[in-house]
């Protein structure tokens, strides 16, 4: 058996998050480690080709706690330890940032903000003379740009403390993710529904924070 | 509104949070192990997505049965989760 990471809570808040189910049905539980508290189950091993229900579940633990109004920062899908010990030796190893980012978003929670890509808005195409590096900046760009057009900052800029945005792969559309404190959550929703350049969009959360967990050291 | 129109939004509506869903479990949060993380490089997302389609397709399926069965339209979805 190994333990499988989850994600990561401030220690003080580990004994609010309920007994989720993880993997193959095994309980969650929640491990101190320094000033973090670890979200784990004990597995057989990873899959060697992870399931849409295998994502689904890694997810579903993560919204117990998000629904249990504790601010979550999300693991990667995937991270795995020979056991409780070397789960905590790794996370424990990078506390510091990760506790300071919990402790600075504590209270907030992550919101995605969906658009499909337009019927007639052609697939994006890397230009001969520049990098894949430098193209994908400019489509980030361009999908700033979007969202000045849709009138979403001068909208819901209030609420939201944090953005970034993402490109769903395949084109299939575009991703802001927004960083927004449980208590603005009503006034987020409100101003994104007065939006009809929005009618579109679909809006996911509130989540654990998955776009917003990098730390800067 | 035609009955495949609507069909079509409640797809790709279904499809657009799938994808979303994957991409932010599979490539966002915290990485507390690299090594492990470049095994999880290699995860086969085209098997993914056809899991993802079919999933979408069945759930599609099903929602239009039910609405016949019913005597009704889908609904247009415009749904805020």
């Amino acid at each position: 058996m190994v333990t499988y990471l989850y994600g990561l809570v401030l220690a003080r808040n580990v004994d609010r998050v309920p007994v989720a189910a993880g993997f193959g049905g095994a309980p969650v539980r929640s491990v101190r480690c320094g000033m973090l508290g670890a979200l784990v189950s004990a597995v057989e091993q990873m899959p060697a080709r992870p399931t849409l229900e295998d994502v689904r579940t890694h997810d579903a633990v993560l919204q117990s706690a998000v629904d249990a109004g504790v601010t979550a920062v999300a693991v990667r899908f995937g991270q795995t330890f020979a056991g409780d010990d070397e789960m905590c030796r790794h996370t424990t190893e990078r506390h510091e940032p990760l506790a300071r980012l919990l402790e600075q978003y504590d209270g907030a929670v992550e919101m995605r903000l969906l658009l499909p890509a337009a019927d007639d808005e052609p697939p994006p195409q890397l230009e001969k003379d520049i990098g894949p590096g430098r193209a994908y900046l400019e489509s980030l760009r361009e999908s700033r740009e979007h969202a000045d057009h849709l009138g979403l900052r001068g909208a819901i800029g209030p609420s939201v403390r944090a953005e970034k945005v993402e490109r769903l792969p395949r084109s299939r559309g575009v991703v802001f993710a927004h960083l927004v404190m449980r208590d603005e959550l009503q006034d987020y929703r409100e101003a994104i529904s007065l939006l009809p350049s929005l009618a579109d969009a679909k809006v996911v959360g509130p989540l654990a924070l998955y776009s917003f967990a990098e730390t800067t050291s | 509104m035609s009955d495949d129109a609507s069909l079509e939004e409640v797809y790709e509506s279904e499809q657009l949070v799938l994808s979303d869903l994957i991409n932010r479990v599979l490539d966002k949060g915290v990485v507390i192990s690299a090594n492990i993380t470049i095994s999880i490089a290699d995860i086969d997302l085209i098997q993914l997505d056809l899991r993802l389609l079919i999933s979408s397709v069945t759930t599609l399926a099903q929602r239009r049965k039910h609405s016949v069965q019913r005597g009704h339209l889908p609904l247009r979805s415009r749904p805020r989760t």
